[in-house]
Formats: structure tokens, C-alpha cells, sequence
């Protein structure tokens, strides 16, 4: 085993990472956890795909649709699913509203890129460096530097801003907040554009190095969700280490035991994790709602 | 009009079980194609037995459960493995996958107590992924991504396996209702309301959902060996999430914790996927879409609306509590110093049980416990502070000041404020009154 394992690893890990903060940043205030966040990365590939592989207009356009699309299907994202699961009484509606979500993005891209079979861009920084004899591709380091820097973003952001504040306020008791003149409702349409616009951003990203087909979305929210919770649901810096946790272990026993092996032990230290910390290793117990 | 309305729905049973014994001979009557239409009909069928098997789970257990499509992936591979491997005879590999369904999910259910709500719906997510990643990489016995092939119920044709699958789904149906209607069924959705509450009457809420869980399991281990018999092959992409949906959206449109909306859900979703099969690729699509809006305008589902509307509800008198309640001897009367109803008369909230308690006598002897801890759990008035520092009530558990060791009352005070921080039920069992 090389080094590259623990460079693919720490790649992927970053990867994770950011659509596990997604995950976190929506299910703050809503306490939903988005089944169709992962659809949000494969639109950020669709879009890298798209723009610079096809249409050939350059990073710097794609990363601006990005955000653009990105905070718009967040806020698309919301109303299909917060109109539903207040409107239906059901506990379970939000698992049922996300996956309906996520199922009708992923048969629209699916739909669009039919004959594709992997969104593959050129990656934003071409090329890489060795050290100590290993190569580091640029766009690797550059994902990683991005994830880094936008969870400490986001953490900064959660404590320091007024908006914050606010989010932190809504995610305690959204009631209460209303009291205090918080806007709940516009936080949520915040929350949810500013996770999609995150992991959008980790698309574009990802998409030159991993495989990401249109129809892989779901498996990108399940290994977020496995680092979220690793991590402890709520927590941008639990996103960050439950991320590189997930990633660094598949790559490591991917290659020391087989491909398959890798999603097995991710998902069996899932379930060990939950069953010794229900609530995540670094997480809060969370009351059963 | 309204005895019309109200025999509606079983005037409505009686034409389906009537046309689903009939279909064969229709097909076989009307159309050259019959057993694409006898096998449309019986695939229905075996998603309504998964779906009765999901209901179950989280409609009356409330257990979220994201493993399923693992169970019945699991189910399948018993009775496949047992039938094309082993040679058995095709009611063996049925068994195989109701036992296979059954002790998985139990197995983790019982890993995964600890855990609440969400995290447990994670767990049986992970379970899930983990049956899947196993059925790819055990060959001998799975097959591996091609899975197992060629499995057929020996000795039965096509149309006699169809009134097999129905009679498993008539089967699955009872299971549900006698279940939903027995002691069992009640504890589960007391237990899904409120453990806490639960635990203060008496009931085990560990024991009662691994019970309702692994029934669940069962069914939906049936519901994959069915799977494949019927389809005759089975492989792990079976058991992916995705396929999933399907059931979620049966049961969310026929009306999630109803008896009869798993059957109506998916036969209304085997309907719609029927009518567009012009336009396959637009499945998905549209049953997402159908979802969604199913949610916002029948959130209750199709059962649970009619259920709700003027029409499906009950008269009045069949809505009524049974008379009589409960004998004096189980019922131990309130405390001396709180106010008593008078005979009669009924507290602000009527719940059922709270009934029996006020129309029990004021004869018997004042032994306060029961009454109390009764009341806590359910959020009823306090006791007035009539006689204070005489008697104290936390949290089911009473105890005169005088006779409790220091050490003992600091514990129980420090469980009492944690289990008031806990919405004011109870965890203690109902037991703790008879130490008093």
C-alpha cells in the first residue's frame, strides 16, 4: 500500500466531507435529512461536464452557473420538499419527499445524459507535483484546500454572524425563534441554497478525478450521510472528520481487500459507530422527534 | 346514502377479491397475452405484501425502516438458493425467506435499541447497503451480481402460483389486521407515541418492537422469496434503495398507518405504471411527481382521507368507547389528597383509559400510586397541593419523606428531573407503585 491510497483517500474524503456538511447545513433548522443532496453533486458535474467539456467555455463560467444554479435548485429543492412535509402530518414524510426528490433529479439527469456514461471534465488545475515520489494531482489539492476552507467558512459563518446566530437559533427551537422575529422560513431557503450551492461546488470539483455517473447521486448521499453521522449530525467540523474518516477508510481497505470490501466496511463501521454512539462520535443526543 | 357510503368499502373488497380470483379467466378470455397480465397482477401482489410488511414497521411500529428492499433481496436468496441449489420444494424456500427476513431483522433491531428515530433509520440504511455488498461478493451462495437464476415453484404452473401469491396476500392482510387489533399491535403504537408513557403502563417497549419489527421482516422475507418464484431470478440489485421507492410511495398514497392502504397504494402505483408503460423512461419521473403532489393534497393517503372525510367516518355510536371499563379489583382508587372527580364526571382529557379511573368508586381504601403515575404519563391535571409534604409524586414512583434514605431520594430526584426534561412521562414501569 502507497502512499496514493491515503492521497486518493484524503481526496474522496473531501468530497464526503462537503456533501456531509450539506446534509448538516439542511438538517439544522429543518431537521430533514435530504436524500437528494447528493443530486445537487451530480449537478455540479452535469454542469463542469457540460460547460467545459462540451461547450469548452471555460472553469471560471462554470464555477458562476454553478452557483447560480446551485442556490436554484436549492430553493427549488426546498419547496418540493418542506411544502409536502408540512402539508402531510406524517413523521416519516420528509424521508418519502426526499427520496421522491431525489428520484425525480436523478431520472432528469439520467434522462439528459442518457448516452453518458460519466460526467468527465478537464479539471479546473490540470497536472500535479511529486513529493517524496508521490504524485498529487493539483485539482486534488485544490479540492481539498476548498473543503477545508469552507468548513471553516461555514463554522465561522454559524458563530460569528448574525445570520449565524439566527440559524443556530432556529435549529435550537424554530417556535421560539419565531418569537424573537427570527425569519425561520427565509433561513430554511438559505439553509437549503447554501448547502446545494456546497455541494454543487463539490461536484464540479470531484467530478474531473472520481467517477460520477447522472445516476449516482443516492450513493453520494449515502456515504455523506455515513460521514455525517460518523461525525455527528449538526457539526461543520464533524462533517470535516467524519468525511476524511469515510474516505480514507474505503480507500485503504479498498485496496488492501477488494473493491467491494471498501463500501462493506464503510457501511458495517456505520452501523458499529451508531450501535456504540447512537448519536455520532462527536454529536449531541438528539431527542427523538 | 349513508349506509351506501359506509358499506362502500366493502361492497368495494368484495368486487376486488372477486376480479383478482376471476383474473386468470378474464386474461385467459379477453386476451392472447394473459400471462403478461397475470404476472403484472401478482408482482402487484408481492409488493403489497412487502408494503403491508413496511406498514407495519412504520405505520403502527414506528420504526423507520430503510432495509426492505434488503429483506426482500434476503428472502429471495433463501428461497432461491434452497430451490435451484439445494432442490427443495418451492413451500421450503418460502419458509427459508420468512425465517431469513424475520431473524435479520431482528438481529438489528436488537443491535440498534439504543438508538432513536433517525439514527435507527440509518442502522437498518447501513444494513441495507450491507446485504446488498454481501449478496455481490458471496458467490457460492448468491451467485454474485448475477445472482441466482432459473428459479421456478416446481410442480405448479403459472396461474396456479398466481392463487398462491394470493392467498399469501389474503394471509399477510390477516396478519396485519389481527396483529394491528391485538394486545400486541396496541403496545406497538403506544410505543410509538410515547416509550416513556408506554413503559409507565406496564408495557415492555424493547420486547414489543423486536415482535412487531421481526414480523415485519417476516413478511417482507416473504415478500422476496415470492419475488423469486415468481419473477424467477434474483440478484442484488433487488435489494438497492432506489427500488425502494416504489413501496414508500404505495404506502404513502394509500394511507400509512391504515390496514387496507398498503393494498390500495400499490395497486393504484401497479395502475399508473401500467398505463404509462408507453413512456418507461418517464417512470420514475412521474411516480416522483405523483408522490409529491399525492402528499400535498391526500396527506393522509387515500384510506386515511376517506377515513377523515364525512363519508368514511363512523357514526357516532359505533365510535364510542366500550362501556363498563375496568373491574374495581385492578383499579386502585386516587390519592386522599387530591381532588376527586365526582362520579361521572370526566376529566378535561377523555382519553379512554383515564375513563375507567373516574368512574371507579370512592368506596374502596386510598392506595394513590397507580392513579398518579397514570395521570403523569398522560398529562391529566396535577394533583392539587391539598395536603402538602405528606405525600410527593414524581414520575410514577411515591414515596413518603420520612421513610426514604437521603441517598436513595437524591438519586431518584435527579431521575425525576431527567425524565421531566423528558416532555413529564414517566420511564419508570408500572410496577414501582406496588414498593409504596
Amino acid at each position: 500500500m502507497s502512499a496514493q491510497v491515503w492521497i486518493d483517500g484524503l481526496f474522496s474524503g473531501a468530497v464526503y466531507a462537503l456533501v456531509a456538511l450539506g446534509l448538516a447545513i439542511v438538517f439544522q433548522p429543518t431537521r430533514v435529512m435530504n436524500f437528494a443532496q447528493g443530486e445537487a453533486l451530480v449537478l455540479g458535474a452535469a454542469i463542469g461536464y457540460q460547460l467545459i467539456a462540451l461547450w469548452k467555455w471555460g472553469w471560471v463560467a462554470a464555477l458562476l452557473v454553478t452557483l447560480l444554479l446551485g442556490a436554484l435548485l436549492g430553493v427549488l429543492t426546498e419547496r418540493m420538499i418542506m411544502l409536502p412535509v408540512k402539508l402531510s402530518g406524517s413523521r416519516f414524510a420528509w424521508i418519502v419527499a426526499t427520496l421522491a426528490a431525489a428520484m425525480i433529479f436523478q431520472s432528469l439527469f439520467t434522462l439528459r445524459y442518457h448516452d453518458t456514461d460519466a460526467l468527465r471534465p478537464r479539471p479546473v488545475l490540470a497536472g500535479g507535483f511529486e513529493v517524496l515520489g508521490e504524485r498529487i494531482g493539483w485539482q486534488q489539492l485544490l479540492t481539498v484546500g476548498v473543503a477545508l476552507a469552507v468548513v471553516a467558512g461555514y463554522d465561522l459563518f454559524l458563530g460569528r454572524s448574525v445570520y449565524g446566530r439566527a440559524i443556530r437559533a432556529a435549529s435550537h427551537s424554530s417556535d421560539t425563534a419565531v418569537i424573537l422575529g427570527i425569519p425561520v422560513q427565509r433561513i430554511i431557503v438559505l439553509s437549503f441554497a447554501i448547502a446545494t450551492v456546497i455541494t454543487a461546488l463539490a461536484g464540479v470539483l470531484a467530478a474531473p478525478v472520481l467517477f460520477v455517473g447522472p445516476a449516482s447521486g443516492l450513493l453520494f448521499t449515502i456515504k455523506g450521510f455515513t460521514a455525517a453521522i460518523i461525525g455527528g449530525v449538526g457539526s461543520p467540523r464533524g462533517a470535516l472528520a467524519g468525511g476524511l474518516i469515510v474516505g480514507l477508510l474505503d480507500a485503504v481497505v479498498r485496496n488492501l481487500v477488494s473493491a467491494t470490501a471498501g463500501n462493506f466496511v464503510a457501511f458495517a463501521l456505520l452501523a458499529l459507530i451508531l450501535v456504540a454512539f447512537p448519536s455520532g462520535l462527536f454529536g449531541k443526543p438528539m431527542a427523538a422527534h | 346514502m349513508d349506509t351506501i357510503t359506509r358499506r362502500l368499502p366493502a361492497v368495494l373488497t368484495a368486487v376486488a377479491l372477486a376480479v383478482l380470483l376471476a383474473w386468470p379467466s378474464i386474461t385467459g378470455f379477453y386476451s392472447y397475452n394473459d400471462g403478461y397480465y397475470n404476472g403484472i397482477v401478482a408482482s402487484a401482489c408481492i409488493s403489497a405484501v412487502l408494503t403491508i410488511s413496511l406498514n407495519l414497521a412504520m405505520g403502527y411500529g414506528g420504526m423507520l425502516s430503510m432495509m426492505h428492499t434488503g429483506l426482500q433481496l434476503l428472502g429471495g436468496y433463501g428461497a432461491g438458493h434452497l430451490v435451484v441449489k439445494a432442490g427443495a420444494p418451492w413451500y421450503a424456500g418460502i419458509a427459508a425467506g420468512v425465517a431469513l427476513g424475520a431473524v435479520l431483522s431482528a438481529a438489528v433491531l436488537l443491535i440498534s435499541l439504543r438508538a432513536t428515530y433517525l439514527y435507527f433509520g440509518m442502522i437498518t440504511l447501513a444494513a441495507n447497503l450491507i446485504v446488498v455488498e454481501g449478496g455481490k461478493e458471496w458467490e457460492d451462495l448468491t451467485g454474485g451480481l448475477n445472482g441466482i437464476v432459473g428459479i421456478a415453484p416446481g410442480g405448479l404452473s403459472k396461474t396456479a402460483f398466481y392463487y398462491v401469491v394470493l392467498a399469501f396476500l389474503v394471509l399477510t392482510y390477516i396478519v396485519q389486521r389481527n396483529l394491528v387489533r391485538s394486545g400486541v399491535g396496541r403496545a406497538a403504537m403506544a410505543v410509538r407515541e410515547s416509550p416513556d408513557a408506554a413503559a409507565a403502563m406496564g408495557i415492555r417497549p424493547a420486547t414489543t418492537k423486536a415482535l412487531v419489527f421481526s414480523i415485519a421482516g417476516g413478511l417482507a422475507g416473504l415478500a422476496g422469496a415470492l419475488y423469486a418464484l415468481q419473477l424467477g431470478f434474483i440478484n442484488p440489485d433487488v435489494g438497492l434503495l432506489d427500488n425502494g421507492l416504489v413501496f414508500f410511495v404505495g404506502l404513502f398514497v394509500g394511507g400509512i398507518g391504515t390496514l387496507a392502504g398498503p393494498i390500495l397504494g400499490v395497486a393504484l402505483i401497479a395502475l399508473l405504471v401500467e398505463l404509462i408503460k408507453d413512456h418507461a423512461r418517464y417512470t420514475t419521473l412521474i411516480l416522483g411527481v405523483a408522490l409529491l403532489a399525492a402528499m400535498m393534497v391526500i396527506p393522509r393517503g387515500v384510506v386515511g382521507t376517506w377515513g377523515a372525510s364525512r363519508f368514511g367516518r363512523r357514526p357516532d355510536r359505533e365510535d364510542t368507547d366500550p362501556a363498563g371499563g375496568l373491574p374495581d379489583s385492578v383499579l386502585p382508587p386516587p390519592p386522599p389528597g387530591d381532588v376527586r372527580p365526582s362520579k361521572g364526571a370526566v376529566w378535561s382529557s377523555t382519553s379512554a383509559a383515564s375513563r375507567p379511573w373516574t368512574a371507579s368508586t370512592s368506596a374502596s381504601a386510598p392506595e394513590p400510586s397507580t392513579a398518579s403515575s397514570a395521570r403523569t404519563a398522560r398529562g391529566s391535571p396535577p394533583p392539587s397541593p391539598a395536603s402538602p409534604g405528606s405525600i410527593r409524586w414524581t414520575t410514577g414512583r411515591c414515596w413518603s419523606s420520612a421513610r426514604r434514605p437521603p441517598a436513595t431520594l437524591g438519586r431518584s430526584r435527579r431521575r425525576a428531573s431527567s425524565a421531566s426534561s423528558r416532555s413529564r412521562t414517566c420511564s419508570n414501569s408500572s410496577r414501582s407503585w406496588t414498593t409504596c
